[in-house]
């Protein structure tokens, strides 16, 4: 075994122990309260007489007190979040290198409810590295994070109301999810970030604003004013750059259909359309977005399609497709560097044509273990990942996903601008959600 | 030849009756005195031409821990055999919902918005009310129905329908049902596993009457069996019957609320 292979082999295993803490911590059994209520009904095996059980009046005071004691812990303040603690291990086919990063992450969010007002809504997102390093011909994504402290961004801050049932408006910094598509979602106008249904999380932060929403019956009226370009961190700038967005959808047989708009007053015009519904024993989705630009550029559009469908009676299989043409995109790599240094390079914008699919299994041959493969492909560059991913529900032990992934094409292009050609990746995390 | 030509008829002959005996001993017919009983039933319980919404408060409990409760909105419509579901309280589930269509039955996720293929195995936010129990019944295709005597339920003489899966996707692979002679509708419903352990035995404590000779259970009892001491309380409150927009029939809808 050559010293960099066994090196290799030893961050791996170092990266295993540490989430191996991490179920060990989790996995201290709570203190349980013990205060069974009294019931007024019994197990047919505890009672003969199963009169007792249809006393109405007895099944009422017995909901009462299971609900009395739930009224007693309602808090006006709700407090959550999931957290991964996630370690990856990337080597180059050849083991010739190798990159480890272990991290914390998530979200956390707490909410306000004060009746007659409305809710207050504040989330975080956070994180935390643990491990990180590399060496060889292995590419370390970038990083970033101080061990000596969280880094904390504020991904939502908004106060929500209503007024009279009719109109329900929320205000303050806010993520806004507008389209039925799962990893592509041209329509999505408004938020800086795009969301990818492949992240474990959505960690995008929302965009300062006002949101109208106006339900009907059958169609739903939402409008919502962007207020971020109206300043610069602590620069302020005129309200003319305020931009402005809304979307209508109405719901025809089996299929929910939605037009969607964006304008301002120094920004281009965006138009989208989208469709969701059943046909032929499947679940479609699909959307359309089109920028109004002038010459040389015309107007670029874009395009996602995507399908779901489970072909068994269990619900156990599962297959999922997604494809995506931007006609903005470009599969010559020469110019992803550019991309990259302006920060404006996103691995799955940059191209003309992608694809994905993927197949799951659940309880792949036991009970506590689900299975998926996928493969996603920037069909203008050529990259592509290939990646089997498999989640355990072991009773006793805190659930934990494992995933395997192979990153294909060639050097610097899009799926592999981060990962290198022919790397591997092994990925161990565990979420807890509270 | 000719004892060979008509050993080839014969053979011909055998294989498509010997085939449709084999069929039949795997998907032997449901007697009609049962299936009689259940689609009486059915008939009153199944909702089409109305849609229903109503809330279910479902109170959990198990020896040693605290009461939970869960509040469930239902908006139905069983002449398109649709349902969804979103959770209300307690807080920490808010946003999680199912949508049934047909066969499909799917669970949201606000944390990861991801839509989740579900079976009828599924139980309702880990109480032991599974999602069939929310929407339109249709139990002759799922079982084959057969009667299993006659028994007293508290002071009611009922019939005793015994269902064994024809299909994987049952919420149990056998069930005996008892329903009241008096009016025909279920007030007992014993659950099995396949090798016939008891596993949860549901009661339907009381019903209430809708338009025409319609009815929807307003209080359940569902025991388990295997749990010493757990089991779920349901009441069924606020039901009403006006007309739901088809918007709230979509998954968009549940992805909506959860925001």
């Amino acid at each position: 075994m050559s010293g960099k292979t066994f090196v290799s082999a030893a961050v791996f295993a170092a990266l295993f122990l540490l989430p191996g803490f991490a179920l060990g911590q989790a996995s201290t059994p709570a203190d349980q309260p013990d205060s069974p209520a009294p019931a007024d009904t019994e197990a047919p095996a505890a009672a003969a007489d199963e009169s007792a059980i249809f006393d109405s009046a007895g099944f009422d005071r017995t909901v009462a007190e299971g609900k009395k004691a739930a009224d007693a812990e309602k808090a006006a303040w709700l407090v959550g979040g999931t957290v991964l603690m996630d370690s990856r291990y990337l080597t180059t086919a050849a083991l010739d290198g190798w990159s480890a990063e272990s991290d914390f992450s998530g979200k956390a969010f707490a909410k306000l409810t004060v009746p007659d007002y409305g809710n207050l809504f504040v989330s975080y997102n956070l994180s935390y590295p643990v491990l990180s390093g590399s060496s060889g011909n292995a590419v370390l994504a970038p990083g970033s994070g101080n061990p000596d402290s969280i880094d904390l961004a504020l991904s939502e801050f908004h106060y929500s109301f209503d007024i009279a049932k009719a109109v329900f408006v929320r205000i303050g910094k806010q993520l806004i999810s507008w389209g039925p598509a799962r990893i592509w979602t041209p329509i999505d106008f408004i938020n800086r970030t795009k969301a990818s249904q492949l992240d474990m999380l959505d960690f995008r932060l929302g965009t300062p604003g006002v949101r109208l929403h106006v339900p009907m019956n059958g169609s739903n009226l939402f409008m919502f004013a962007d207020f971020s370009d109206t300043r610069s961190g602590a620069e302020l700038k005129s309200l003319d750059a305020t931009t402005f967005s809304a979307r209508l959808d109405a719901t025809v047989p089996d299929f929910e259909l939605g037009l969607t708009g964006f304008f301002g007053k120094d920004t281009k015009a965006k138009a989208g359309f989208d469709a969701s519904g059943r046909a032929f024993g499947f679940d479609m989705y699909g959307e359309y977005a089109i920028v109004f630009s002038s010459a040389p550029v015309g107007f670029p559009s874009s395009l996602s399609l995507g399908f779901l469908k489970s072909p068994d009676d269990l619900k156990r299989w599962i297959i999922q497709g997604e494809v995506f043409f931007n006609s903005d995109g470009t599969g010559n790599s020469a110019r992803y560097p550019d991309l990259v240094a302006s920060n404006t390079f996103n691995p799955l914008y940059v191209g003309s044509a992608y694809g994905y699919a993927a197949v799951t299994k659940k309880e792949l041959g036991v009970s506590f273990l689900d299975a998926t493969a996928s493969v996603l492909s920037d069909a203008s560059d050529g990259s592509y990942m290939v990646k089997f991913e498999t989640e355990f529900t072991i009773p006793q032990v805190p659930p934990f996903d494992f995933a395997v992934s192979y990153f294909g094409g060639e050097t610097g292009r899009a799926l592999t601008w981060y990962s290198g050609n022919h790397a591997i990746t092994m990925e161990l995390w565990v979420r807890v959600e509270f | 030849m000719h004892h060979k030509f008509l050993s080839i008829v014969a053979f011909f002959a055998v294989l498509p009756v010997s085939a449709a005996c084999f069929a039949q001993a795997g998907d032997a017919k449901s007697d009609p005195a049962a299936t009689a009983i259940v689609k009486a039933f059915e008939d009153r319980l199944n909702l089409e031409g109305l849609d229903v919404t109503n809330t279910f408060n479902l109170v959990q409990k198990k020896e040693g821990e605290t009461d939970r409760v869960l509040q469930v909105k239902v908006f139905r419509r069983d002449s398109a055999d649709t349902f969804t579901l979103i959770f209300q309280y307690p807080e920490s589930e808010k946003g999680k919902g199912y949508y049934r269509k047909g066969d499909d039955l799917f669970l949201y996720l606000p944390s990861t918005r991801e839509f989740a293929y579900r079976n009828r195995k599924d139980d309702v936010g880990g109480s032991d009310i599974r999602t069939d129990m929310f929407g339109k019944s249709n139990l002759e295709d799922q079982y084959r129905l057969s009667l299993a005597g006659r028994a007293t339920v508290s002071k009611w003489d009922c019939d005793v329908v015994r269902l064994e899966a024809r299909q994987l996707d049952v919420s149990f692979p056998i069930q005996k049902w008892f329903v009241r002679k008096t009016d025909g509708l279920p007030v007992k419903v014993e659950n099995y596993s396949a090798s016939e352990t008891l596993l949860r035995t549901i009661y339907y404590i009381d019903y209430r009457k809708l338009s025409g000779d319609r009815f929807i259970f307003t209080k359940l009892l569902a025991v388990d069996a295997l749990e010493k001491g757990q089991k779920t309380l349901l009441t069924n409150d606020g039901i009403e019957t006006g007309a739901i927009p088809n918007y709230v029939f979509t998954k968009a809808y549940l992805e909506e609320q959860s925001r």
